[in-house]
């Protein structure tokens, strides 16, 4: 304690008082104790002073010590910090301190807090892990590496991560992380579209940070951890620290360079028994209903059957083409292409005597598995930061520019056009995808493509699209200024501004007069659609910061301050229906006026808030935390709520020493904390409106105006001026424990947490005259374990083995709703509905379910299939997991380091539009049950009787092989939606990474100061259950929050990639 | 020290207490917070029509036997054969419009006018009210009415159909008490204003011709209590000779018919909607013209496809005539026809032949008329359609039977109510393609899930109201009769 606040009033002192004093050249070197090597970036620090510097890649350092000072501090992570008198010339050995150090971790504001100080659970990942596989996000590089983080990628490069953090609490709000970078959170919006039609993901807007960026990144779980950031924070933080410059360091230059070649990791497996037909053989069908493929020569494609057409004779080469009637091998895989993915990021830093900065510009540019360039992602990301430190005064000022093109294919339904997946696995097994690649001739265009139900997916992906581009820009100045002794004032203004525009195309499709799909296949207008939006946010905080010893063993430090948080934006939406002249793509192009609509939005906050520690002889610690918001989203007058919270750690090791002795427990902490955060509603919903009347019908809608008149109506939302904030109350206890001289350890965290008045738009019964109305609704319960548990098997000289193991269970309860309501629809498409039900975990499944006798038979109808309760249906699951667990393993062996990350989650449900859609036609291997033979519907009856005298007897009416596929069609028997949510467990291989890090010796004489090369891969592997043998279980088209656990609707594979990369630092 | 904490404690203060104003920005900016008895007239006209002339009239045109599921797609499976769940968009949709959409609207519009006296406003929105409760009643049988959309925290009751239809009486009495302030609000007054009357361009006097024929269509659902009040609407004379239908449409996406809307335009495929044997039938049987109205040739002549049989196989796919729908078809809400044939109805219960006839010809004539088609050779004596005196029940049922043919691509869904009030065209056992089948009975669904012998008799609670309107009976399966079904 005495140490620490000599430290300070040396901190204090030293740069005025030693400004003319004398100073003498040191020059030394760090090796590692352990295999002699030298240390890179080691911390040299003048003791007592600001002065400090890094070793280079040789170990090696150079620094001034001036005035009276004699020792150096120095200090590497996983080292233990040595003082040392300086001396030139002189070769310092650090000792491994692995898994020992006490780590800083970033929490609320920016605060730098001792790991061990911390009364809940947080973890903390560093660059080099974060980086390992050269993904293009920060999260990705954290998946399986986190416990108790959830972090799923909707698709490729560049789509939406989900990032779910002691599972999903809210019904229709966000389930999101906030994250802050350096202080300041930033915006992560979904950009894109994540309804069932048309749907199109680019990503979210946290991603738009450069992994090589990042320092580390702290995840901060519960309440008592994250209260201090507001009302985003109910679902977690993600702190990310970027990397700074030094000061008094030389210039360095650094290069990161991967490239990536990625292919499909899972299309949908198909049968491959029976072919093209429904039931019969059909030379238009997308189905495979049909015979018994038998290799015979057989016609295919348009006018391969007279009776639906004639060649005309526009076609006098025309000849029907010929094709054996057997399955395709592999041919959905080989309808997509090698994707390449390049990453390259160059970062310069230097710094002065005051001032430090560090410049980097990232690039990564992919061309996804889609054949053309259909699905490019483009990110650039300059960023510049930079800091001064001048006597009592300091700044810190980053800013971010970035810049995004993006192009996708549309996902889900093709609403107004066709989507390519959804054609593509309807394609019957035995028509070979590769032959429809030149959808110009005059077999596979859109006259004359073979089937009338579908369209040519080759000219989809060349006709049909989106693209995005937008430019952001965020950053952040903070200026601190020591007042006294131990008060600091800090002041913080951080913005983000985002740009977006979004266009989506649908070229017209019109077969013409006369061809073979003309009159059976629709006639696609062509459309167009723009989307201009703005975000913005503004978000000030300034806060004191006190840090004094009481006596001997106390030392209290605490923070007050205020923050205010501004978000803003708009939107100018503009679509147009059918096209005039083909392939150009204006709002000008009409036969009809496009349709318009713009929205605007503000809201504010404001907030005061404060934290208090106390420690006690650095092995006792208590934390207390309050704040209070202010928001513009609740009534005036009703905006205000409080939340505090409580925590606190000790560390049984230093407080009873004796614990230690027998060198089997060399490090005990234990946790508890207990904490709040509210959270506000969304803006707009405290009073009603009136809007403009448009009629959504089954598909497609009536609008006003409409000859002329408007039509204006009452909204359905109710407004609800009593709205209050929801309330989240969370428990956790933990301990963290090291074991067997370092070798083993583990950490474990119990939570429990409670969310209370949560405000969701509850659904009420339309004949009140409205059909929704945001509420606070009853409480949703979280509660799980997370452990994370790591092992060091083999530690040699040359050879290291590190092991974690990650291990989350969360169990979730929906404990009341409002008054009187059982369930609450989330979401459904088609006969699957997505339910938040009394009782249930949040997000169950529910399908029709068949009409059963009170002795529990299935009632037929007279067409042998099951009917259906008309009122009751099934839950099936939720779709949350059992558990997820994550294994990582390293190895080292002197330059060469090979590691791997394995994770898998057990159990839960999505479902599979994939999985209903090749039900639907035939490719689906259940649908070969019994060799299609006739069967009967197992314990079934039938009523010969009515209604309302039923007389149940034995069902004989078997399921004939003519009506089969209306056995599995979920439209025509609607017991088969519960087959269509499968199991959602998997385990991935998501990264193998085998680095090399070169010898020295091969550029002593060049500029190069250290080179490293990487095999790496990602997304190698995936094992799913046997009954998804369809689609990769984590993609989804429904966006990255709890929509998207609802499954997926076509959403198109997902990818693998195996590359290369390079690091050089000059 | 001491003073900065002072200082800070001030200021934090001082920031709370003057944010209030700052944070007072949660109205929307987007949209205006009140309406007018026009727009909001015309909103509710947009939200009936898109009601009755989206999935009512599809399911209208289904259950009717216009229209059957093609073979080759899969659109309507669950309207064919008769598996709604109580959580179907079918089932939920018209319930959500008129409650949740045109109800609301018509309030607005009756509050506002009666505020400003705008009587002629105020006569057109009760009128359209009575009406929409009188489409909710006859769909769902028990329905929330005394208590309906007085907002939040009033969990309506469910009302007997015998006792809406009473209240609905009393909605139209009320307004045609006020038929001369309401005439005379109109007939003085050029007000630009009446454009946003989108079914009748402001014209009171069918309006109010509208009001009491839907008045005499309520009371013939109990034809002998209300023999009394049905004689004086008669005498009267004052019943519709026109139609009243929302013909304003566009060939234009958003602006066009509704149900060409969502089947022809926003599907993926235009096929679903194949013309019902059960109806080209009898019309090829009868030569009747308007087959070719109804419906398009396939491979040269016009086929139906046997109600309910989508499970045919590609047999059936291209050799079925497609349902004719336009972009611009009218949306009927009554039509001078019904009115004809409601009065043909009442003379024939009455039993005076000549009067019935003569309603019954006009209403022939008005059901060709609409499709520029001629019925003089049908109802001319020996005619396919002549008038047939022989009885009650052969009048009635001539009567019937032209209203089931005039409700193709018009009035299906009040089809619908009339097979179920007269038990005519028959409820038959087998299905059109059998030896057995009688030319112009109905044939039951080839994929019911019904009972045998069983057809569908109304829409099921829709879930979204029976979840969470603590007031909701339980669900009763749709093939249960209503009190004044057949």
């Amino acid at each position: 304690m005495r140490k620490l606040t000599f430290l300070l009033a040396c901190l204090l002192l030293v740069s005025v008082g030693l400004v003319n004093a004398q100073s003498k050249s040191i020059s030394g070197k760090v090796l590692s104790a352990e295999d002699g090597q030298p240390i890179i970036g080691a911390t040299v620090m003048v003791k007592g002073t600001t002065v400090g510097t890094i070793t280079n890649v040789d170990g090696e350092f150079k620094i001034s010590l001036q005035g009276n000072a004699t020792n150096l501090l120095i200090s590497y992570v996983g080292m233990k910090t040595v003082d040392i008198v300086a001396k030139n010339n002189m070769v310092v050995s650090l000792q491994s301190d692995a898994l020992m150090i006490d780590e800083l971790v970033v929490t609320a504001f920016g605060l730098k807090r001792s790991e061990k100080s911390l009364g809940f659970s947080a973890s903390t990942v560093k660059n080099d892990e974060i980086t390992a596989a050269k993904g293009s996000t920060v999260m990705g590089g954290l998946q399986g590496k986190v416990a108790g983080l959830t972090i799923t990628s909707a698709g490729g490069t560049g789509s939406s991560q989900k990032v779910v953090i002691r599972g999903v609490t809210s019904f229709s709000g966000s389930n999101q992380p906030l994250y802050v970078i350096n202080g300041v959170p930033i915006q992560n919006d979904f950009q894109g579209n994540n309804a069932t039609n048309n749907s199109v993901d680019f990503g979210n807007l946290a991603s738009d940070i450069n992994p090589d960026d990042v320092e580390s990144v702290s995840v901060l779980k519960g309440a008592s951890a994250t209260a201090l950031y507001g009302s985003r924070a109910a679902n977690g933080v993600i702190v990310i620290t970027t990397k700074r410059g030094l000061t008094g360091g030389k210039l360095s230059v650094t290069y990161n360079g991967s490239v990536t070649a990625s292919n499909v990791l899972r299309v949908p497996q198909n049968q491959e028994t029976f072919g093209q037909g429904w039931p019969f053989w059909d030379p238009a069908e997308n189905g495979s209903w049909g015979p018994k493929l038998d290799g015979r020569m057989h016609d295919w494609g348009a006018y391969a059957d007279q009776s639906y057409a004639t060649i005309p004779a526009s076609y006098p080469d025309f000849t029907v083409m010929k094709k054996p009637f057997s399955p395709i091998k592999n041919n959905m895989r080989n309808f997509y292409e090698t994707g390449m993915e390049y990453n390259n990021t160059l970062a310069i830093s230097g710094g002065g005597e005051n001032t430090s900065f560090m410049l980097s510009f990232g690039n990564v540019t992919s061309d996804g598995i889609i054949p053309t360039n259909a699905d490019v992602f483009k990110r650039n990301i300059f960023s510049f930061r930079g800091d001064t430190k001048y006597k009592k005064f300091s700044a810190s000022y980053d800013v971010n520019y970035v810049k995004k093109h993006i192009t996708q294919i549309s996902s889900g339904q093709g609403s107004d056009g066709a989507s390519m997946f959804q054609e593509i696995v309807q394609m019957p097994v035995d028509i070979p995808l590769s032959e429809l690649r030149d959808y110009n001739s005059d077999y596979h265009n859109v006259d004359n493509f073979y089937t009338f139900y579908a369209q040519n997916p080759f000219w989809v992906v060349a006709n049909n699209g989106n693209e995005y581009k937008d430019d952001r820009v965020y950053g952040k100045i903070d200026l601190s200024l020591d007042l006294v002794k131990g008060l600091k004032w800090v002041g913080r203004i951080g913005g983000d501004y985002t740009n977006a525009r979004q266009r989506n195309w649908n070229a017209i499709a019109r077969p013409s007069a006369g061809s073979w799909n003309n009159g059976y296949k629709n006639d696609e207008p062509g459309t167009y659609q723009e989307n201009n939006s703005y975000s913005g946010q503004l978000d000030a905080t300034t806060f004191l910061n006190a840090d004094y010893s009481l006596g001997e063993d106390f030392r209290l430090t605490g923070i007050a301050g205020v923050n205010y948080n501004e978000r803003s934006g708009y939107t100018l939406n503009s679509y147009l229906y059918g096209l005039s002249q083909p392939k150009w793509y204006s709002l000008l192009n009409g036969t009809d006026k496009p349709l318009t609509s713009s929205t605007i939005y503000v809201r504010r906050l404001f907030g005061v808030l404060g934290q208090f520690d106390l420690s006690y002889k650095d092995w006792a610690f208590v934390t207390l935390s309050m704040r209070n918001d202010w928001s513009s989203t609740l009534p005036v007058g009703k905006n205000s709520y409080f939340y505090p919270g409580i925590n606190t750690s000790i560390i049984l090791t230093d407080a009873l020493p004796s614990l230690k002795e027998n060198n089997v427990l060399n490090y005990l902490k234990v946790r508890a904390a207990w904490g709040q955060t509210g959270n506000d509603a969304s803006q707009y919903l405290t009073r009603s409106i009136i809007t403009p009347t448009q009629v959504a019908l089954g598909y497609g809608s009536l609008y006003t105006p409409i000859a002329g008149v408007l039509g204006l109506t009452e909204g359905n939302r109710a407004a609800n001026n009593a709205l209050r904030p929801e309330l989240t109350t969370e428990i956790e206890f933990g301990f963290e424990a090291k074991l067997l001289n370092n070798r083993l350890g583990i950490d474990a965290t119990y939570y429990n947490k409670n969310t209370k008045d949560q405000i969701i738009l509850a659904t009420i019964a339309p004949e009140t005259r409205f059909t929704s109305q945001a509420r606070n609704i009853g409480l949703v319960n979280n509660q799980g374990v997370e452990l994370r548990l790591w092992v060091v098997p083999v530690k040699t000289k040359d050879f290291n083995w590190e092991m974690a193991v990650t291990f989350a269970k969360n169990q979730s309860e929906v404990k009341e709703l409002w008054a009187g309501a059982k369930e609450y629809v989330i979401f459904s498409a088609y006969g699957v509905n997505f339910k938040a039900i009394k009782g249930e975990p949040l997000g169950v499944f529910t399908t029709p379910q068949a009409a059963t006798t009170a002795d529990g038979k299935v009632i037929v109808a007279a067409t042998g299939r099951p009917t259906i309760d008309p009122v009751n249906q099934k839950v099936v699951g939720t779709s949350a997991p059992d558990f997820t667990a994550g294994l990582t393993n390293r190895f080292t062996y002197k330059g060469v380091s090979l590691g791997c990350v394995i994770d898998m989650r057990q159990g839960g449900k999505f479902w599979s539009n994939t999985a209903e859609l090749m039900a639907f036609d035939g490719n689906s291997t259940i649908t070969t049950y019994n060799d299609r033979q006739p069967f009967l519907v197992p314990n079934s009856v039938k009523n010969i009787g009515t209604t309302a005298s039923p007389n149940y007897v034995e069902n004989d009416v078997p399921i004939l092989w003519q009506a089969m596929y209306s056995y599995y069609n979920h439209s025509t028997n609607t017991v088969m939606y519960e087959k269509m949510v499968l199991d959602k467990s998997y385990i991935k291989l998501r990264e193998v990474t085998l680095s090399y890090t070169l010898p020295k010796s091969l550029f002593a004489s060049s500029a190069i100061s250290s080179m490293e090369v990487s095999f790496i891969g990602r997304n190698l592997l995936m094992w799913t259950p046997q009954e998804n043998n369809f689609v990769d279980p984590e993609a989804t088209n429904y966006g990255n929050d709890l929509l998207s656990d609802f499954g997926e609707f076509s959403a198109g594979p997902t990818m693998r990639n195996i590359g290369g990369s390079i690091k050089i630092i000059f | 020290m001491k003073k900065i904490f002072i200082v800070g404690i001030l200021s934090i203060a001082l920031f709370a207490t003057s944010c209030d104003k700052m944070l007072d920005i949660n109205e929307n900016p987007n949209y205006p917070a009140t309406s007018s008895a026009d727009l909001s007239l015309s909103s509710a006209e947009v939200f009936v029509t898109s009601a009755v002339g989206g999935d009512l009239q599809l399911m209208g045109s289904i259950w009717s036997q216009f229209y059957a599921q093609h073979t080759g797609s899969n659109q309507y499976t669950g309207i064919d054969s008769y598996n709604l769940p109580n959580s179907s968009a079918y089932v939920r949709n018209p319930w959500a419009l008129f409650y949740a959409g045109a109800i609301p609207d018509l309030q607005n519009s009756i509050e506002a006018s009666a505020t400003n006296e705008e009587w002629g406003f105020w006569f057109m929105a009760q009128t359209l009210k009575a009406y929409s409760f009188h489409v909710l009643v006859d769909f769902y049988g028990e329905i929330p009415f005394s208590q309906a959309t007085q907002g939040v925290g009033i969990d309506p009751v469910y009302d007997s159909g015998a006792s809406v239809n009473a209240g609905i009486i009393k909605i139209l009495d009320d307004a045609i008490a006020k038929e001369a302030e309401a005439k005379e609000a109109n007939g003085f007054v050029v007000d630009t204003r009446l454009k946003s009357d989108l079914l009748l361009d402001g014209d009171i006097d069918v309006w109010v011709q509208f009001a009491k024929t839907l008045k005499l269509k309520i009371l013939l659902r109990n034809y002998a209590a209300n023999a009394t009040a049905i004689n004086a609407l008669l005498a009267e004379g004052d019943l519709l000779a026109s139609d009243v239908k929302f013909d304003k449409f566009e060939d234009v996406e958003n602006n066009s018919n509704p149900l060409y809307e969502n089947d022809r335009r926003k599907l993926n495929t235009p096929n679903n909607l194949r013309g019902s044997s059960s109806m080209i039938k009898f019309l090829n049987a009868n030569s009747d013209p308007r087959v070719g109205v109804f419906f398009e040739k396939a491979k040269g002549i016009y086929l139906g496809l046997p109600q309910g049989g989508y499970t045919l196989g590609s047999a059936w796919t291209t050799i079925t005539s497609r349902a004719a729908l336009a972009a611009t078809d009218a949306v009927y809400l009554m039509s001078a026809a019904e009115s004809y044939f409601l009065q043909a109805e009442c003379y024939a219960r009455a039993n005076d032949p000549v009067k019935a006839k003569a309603n019954y010809d006009l209403g022939v004539e008005e059901a060709f008329i609409r499709w520029d088609l001629d019925a003089t050779t049908f109802i001319a004596p020996a005619g396919a359609y002549e008038f047939n005196v022989t009885s009650q029940t052969t009048m009635l049922q001539s009567i019937w039977r032209q209203k089931w043919i005039a409700s193709v691509r018009s009035q299906a869904w009040d089809s619908f109510f009339e097979i179920n009030r007269t038990g005519y065209p028959v409820f038959g056992t087998v299905n059109s393609e059998n030896a057995a089948y009688v030319v112009g009975d109905l044939a039951p669904s080839i994929n019911s899930v019904l009972p045998a012998g069983e057809y569908p008799r109304r829409l099921i609670y829709p879930k979204s109201s029976t979840d969470y309107n603590p007031n909701a009976p339980v669900a009763i399966p749709m093939q249960t009769k209503m009190w004044w079904h057949k």
